[in-house]
């Protein structure tokens, strides 16, 4: 059993040292945080002219079915710029590729070898791991609160959004005439239809086709059609959020590894610091197994206080730029909790496992007893 | 009763013994002193003498047990339970009160054990008349205070033996006199064995034997 008392009063007369340096740490922390926050605005305000002042078409979702994947050669065949848009960049290398690749070189290369579709699927999968695409999120992100925000103005949304789960198209309306045909059979089946300058959403029934489709005929065509280079606007590697998605995900690990390491600094240095009162204990006939095991609980309820700060810090962070940009910046709440339980979990082990390490029955009995 | 007996131990596989057939019997209540010089081998028989080595050949045996076929954990137990230790440093724990610090090796066992340790350790307070310091933190207290709470500490599972590492080495005259009258009344009032590593000269003629560890070999003076 374990010394709840020794433990307590330690907790207890460690609390202050322990959060000074927290303090430190959770500093850093926001200042790193408010970094990313003011970067990404003056980002969001630079990009979005520049990444929105062309009419884009993207076909977001399971392009490896065959009526996506024809619409998408055909839009090509035609000389109309595509982004296409991943169903979820974080779950990508799970799931059946879904994606077309980008490069010009392999553009050509589905166009002039269109039937050769099993062998495509592995060459998107190698050319999506080198590309910077959409993800779902980022596009959840043009959406907020049913209004459809594309640089300076705003579209309103028919219906509620369900990207991931549904099978999606979005294009424009000049894009949709071309391929009505096509578009048909996968709506049949649910899906969405948008136009970058109105927003139409059509539900899973095949009778709001009829409906959408009176929607469209009211609609003023569009006379003239901008190509821009796909390739320009992933060389800028800014997202539809004007962010940096890439540079997001990765600072966000950086931040997790750092944590980690951080974290496993302090467990060393409190076990050091307790090491003379260890050894004095084992002497004294305190079990091994119960000073690992408080070695383990003392440092992961520190480590709980600091992460508990964090994910609070983070979560303002968050909330801050959700209403700042009017975009969510995380919207995957799993990958959210998991942002800040993995470290926990790792440090958890960590703990235990450097405790082992530490407080093994050669190094606490190495004592001169004379 | 406490035996050794042909008893070696070595640390590069026989190449050269840091024990040498030593051999040591010690009585119920006896008061035992050794002495030696710097890497003498006596850490090694005190270590070995309070669990936390064991022969390398020979034979311990501690109140009919055999030490040597106790494996780490029974070992810890049986530490825990019957030995007593004593340092030069006092080694309390500064964060835990003086009363804490009495009852550290119990600290561990479920609570209703505890709360007859706590009694047992108001008692011994009594005994060595620090009252005054029961709730005080031990980083707090001089050294004379510190080692009377650490003789506490040592008796408060009424050990069988007493392993008292130069527990004058940290002390002035006066503080040094009374732990040597106490470890004489521990000894002879409560019949605990105590064992005394020592080179202070004024502490052997309490000693009912006095053993001179040299190169390995354990001597009678």
């Amino acid at each position: 059993m374990i010394s709840k008392l020794v433990l307590k009063k330690h907790i207890r007369s460690s609390l202050k040292k322990t959060l000074v340096s927290y303090t430190y740490i959770l500093v850093f922390l926001i200042l790193f945080l408010t970094y990313l926050l003011a970067s990404s605005m003056i980002k969001t305000n630079k990009t979005n002219e520049t990444l929105f002042e062309k009419d884009l078409i993207a076909i977001h979702g399971d392009t490896s079915r065959i009526t996506e994947y024809n619409l998408y050669l055909k839009l090509l065949d035609k000389g109309i710029n595509v982004i296409p848009i991943v169903s979820d960049e974080i779950t990508l290398f799970n799931q059946r590729v879904r994606i077309i690749g980008t490069s010009e070189a392999y553009l050509n290369y589905l166009i002039s070898d269109k039937g050769v579709y099993e062998q495509t699927e592995l060459l998107v999968e190698n050319e999506l791991m080198a590309k910077n695409v959409y993800t779902n999120t980022q596009m959840n992100g043009l959406v907020i609160d049913g209004i459809l925000t594309i640089g300076q103005e705003n579209f309103t949304v028919v219906d509620s959004l369900e990207f991931g789960s549904i099978p999606t198209v979005v294009m424009d309306y000049q894009a949709y005439s071309l391929f009505q045909k096509d578009i048909s059979l996968e709506l049949a089946d649910g899906g969405f239809v948008y136009n970058f300058d109105s927003l139409y959403v059509i539900q899973k029934n095949a009778s709001d086709f009829n409906y959408i489709s009176d929607l469209f005929e009211s609609i003023e065509k569009k006379a003239h059609f901008d190509i821009t280079t796909h390739d320009s606007i992933i060389e800028q590697k800014i997202d539809a959020t004007g962010i940096n998605s890439t540079l997001v995900i990765n600072l966000l690990w950086i931040l997790g590894i750092l944590m980690i390491a951080i974290m496993s600094m302090i467990i060393i240095v409190s076990i050091n610091g307790r090491l003379e009162e260890f050894k004095l204990r084992f002497i004294l006939g305190h079990p091994k197994k119960d000073l690992i095991t408080e070695t383990a609980i003392e440092n992961g309820f520190m480590m709980s206080i600091l992460l508990g700060v964090s994910f609070m810090i983070s979560s303002i962070f968050i909330l801050v730029y959700n209403i700042t940009h009017h975009t969510p910046l995380m919207t995957d709440a799993l990958g959210f909790i998991s942002l800040f339980t993995l470290p926990l979990i790792c440090c958890m082990i960590l703990s235990t496992v450097i405790s082992f390490m530490r407080l093994s029955t050669k190094k606490l009995t190495k004592r001169r007893l004379t | 009763m406490i035996e050794i007996t042909n008893g070696f131990k070595s640390y590069d596989g026989e190449k050269s013994y840091i024990l040498n057939n030593v051999s040591i019997t010690i009585n119920e209540g006896d008061l035992i002193g050794i002495v030696g010089t710097s890497g003498s081998g006596k850490t090694t028989l005190l270590n070995i003498l309070g669990t936390l080595d064991k022969l390398s050949s020979g034979r311990y045996v501690f109140d009919n047990t055999n030490i040597d076929r106790l494996n780490d954990q029974a070992l810890t137990e049986f530490r825990n339970k019957h030995i007593g230790f004593v340092f030069q440093e006092y080694m309390l724990i500064p964060y835990l009160s003086a009363l804490e610090n009495i009852t550290l090796p119990v600290l561990h066992l479920d609570k209703q054990t505890q709360k007859n340790y706590f009694d047992k350790a108001n008692s011994l307070i009594d005994k060595f008349g620090i009252q005054s310091l029961k709730n005080k933190k031990t980083k707090n207290l001089s050294g004379g205070e510190k080692q009377r709470v650490s003789l506490a500490r040592a008796l408060i599972q009424n050990p069988g033996l007493i392993l008292a590492d130069e527990p004058t080495g940290n002390l002035d005259e006066d503080n040094a006199k009374l732990v040597i009258k106490e470890l004489y009344r521990i000894s002879k009032e409560e019949k605990v064995t105590v064992v005394i590593v020592t080179h202070d000269k004024s502490m052997l003629p309490i000693c009912d034997k006095v053993y001179e560890i040299k190169s390995g070999r354990l001597n009678q003076l």
